[in-house]
């Protein structure tokens, strides 16, 4: 008698192992699935987008809060350059075109040029840089800015990482000088999370709207319900 | 089937049984809400970063007049907040939060420690910070640095500062972001928390960062 009920708590027990089994192998491979098919993408969030105070073509004040809430893509520039700007600012205007053409943004994108020369970067070169390479109506707005030269150097090579040589700053420009840099591009999100980092070749304008829409998708689906997938993609590391 | 097979008396749940089965049940249905909550990734209330790098060092003299470093803090948590003395809102709601979420966090409390930089270092003398910062934990350090210093390290924590002046009795007020940073115990910056996360929410953010 007391051997039979034995076996039945043991029968019942083994039951539960079962079901205990069976939940622990549907969560492992509930989270196996997630990490080999990805069904959620995302870019990596790689550093802080540097603070910054500039002035725009328009002598506006132009802050990173300003930018808060809004998808950028940063590059950096000069007004006199000569040949190494040229391939950037033709990537930009690429890139202009190809966003007024989508339909697809959720949120508001814009381009942003950080003049590595403040000194002769005013509001007048900065016009003409706009006038030129810039959409003449278009509802993707691309700033030209410039500001302190000791600022520009804090933001360009201690927050971005990028560094520029500025003969003016050391006092011995001569005439028509240039400005030797590595040209970059950064993505950011309306976080002030730099998301995407580009050199000149990389940034291939698909690749770029790919990015961009990534961070669409993110915006718009990760509110409620779907955030859980999307922080889920962020652990998980599910990056293009 | 045989006759003592049919003959057995016909099985039924007592209300003893049948209530201690209304309880298992009860406690299942209240288990499994609870059991995904704990199985489901972590809802951050900032930002979690994936920095490759590590955040970047500093040294700033504190409110008590001594070298403070950010790599002092290696093993603990550390939450930078860049603000004022004379700030009229944002600071203090955020310093309470601050103090609220160390509060909570109870004994791992101990492992996080709060740097304010102030970012109006020309008013924010020692012993000014040093009556403010008391006012919300004796635990938080107030740091300062010249002008010059203070914003070659805002810039690089995603920062700006500017003074506005204003007709307030306060003097002028100082525009500025006003998120917290987190470090981890390792010294890389890991969150970035907007202002008007609640002390809850930072508590459970923290305790993310404590325990991973």
């Amino acid at each position: 008698m007391a051997a039979s009920k034995f076996a039945q708590n043991e029968q019942k027990l083994s039951g539960w192992k079962s079901w205990g089994l069976v939940i622990l192998v549907l969560i492992l491979g509930s989270i196996l699935t997630f990490k080999v098919l990805e069904p959620v993408k995302v870019l990596p969030r790689i550093d802080l987008s540097p603070g910054f105070i500039f002035r725009d073509q328009f002598g506006e004040k132009k802050t990173n809060e300003y930018y808060r809430g809004k998808i950028t893509v940063i590059n950096f520039a000069f007004t006199n350059c000569k040949e190494s700007c040229a391939a950037t600012y033709e990537k930009m205007s690429a890139l202009q075109t190809a966003l007024q053409a989508s339909t697809s943004s959720y949120i508001q994108t814009m381009l942003i040029t950080i003049s590595l020369d403040p000194q002769r970067d005013q509001a007048e070169q900065l016009i003409a840089a706009s006038e030129a390479y810039s959409l003449p109506k278009t509802v993707i707005y691309w700033d030209f800015l410039s500001g302190d030269v000791i600022l520009t150097r804090y933001v360009v090579e201690g927050g971005f990482g990028l560094p520029y040589f500025n003969p003016a700053e050391n006092g011995n420009e001569g005439v028509d000088y240039q400005i030797e840099f590595e040209p970059r591009f950064f993505l950011v999100d309306g976080w002030g999370i730099i998301r995407a980092e580009y050199n000149t070749e990389e940034f291939e304008v698909e690749q770029v709207m790919s990015d961009i829409n990534l961070l669409n998708q993110e915006y718009q689906y990760s509110d409620g319900p779907g955030r859980m997938a999307y922080e889920a993609a962020h652990l998980f590391g599910c990056y293009p | 089937m045989s006759a003592a097979e049919t003959n057995l008396p016909k099985k039924t749940l007592g209300w003893p049984k049948l209530l201690a089965a209304l309880v298992i049940l009860a406690i299942l249905l209240a288990g499994i809400p609870l059991l995904v909550k704990r199985l489901q990734p972590h809802q951050f209330s900032g930002m979690l970063l994936q920095s490759p790098d590590k955040a970047a060092d500093f040294t700033l003299m504190s409110h008590d007049q001594q070298e403070v470093s950010l790599s002092d803090f290696r093993g603990k948590v550390v939450a930078i907040y860049f603000g004022y003395v004379s700030c009229p809102d944002i600071c203090p709601v955020t310093l309470a939060n601050l103090r609220l979420a160390r509060n909570l966090l109870g004994e791992q409390g101990n492992d996080v420690q709060v740097l304010m930089i102030t970012v109006d270092p020309e008013r924010d003398t020692p012993e000014i910070m040093a009556e403010f910062i008391a006012h919300f934990d004796p635990t938080f350090i107030g740091l300062s640095g010249d002008l010059n210093q203070t914003a070659e390290i805002a810039i690089q924590y995603g920062v700006y500062f500017e003074k506005q002046e204003t007709s307030s009795v306060l003097g002028y007020l100082v525009d500025h972001t006003a998120t917290v940073m987190v470090i981890d115990p390792d010294g890389y910056l890991r969150l970035v928390i907007p202002f008007g996360t609640t002390g809850k929410e930072m508590a459970a953010d923290l305790k993310y960062i404590l325990e991973h």
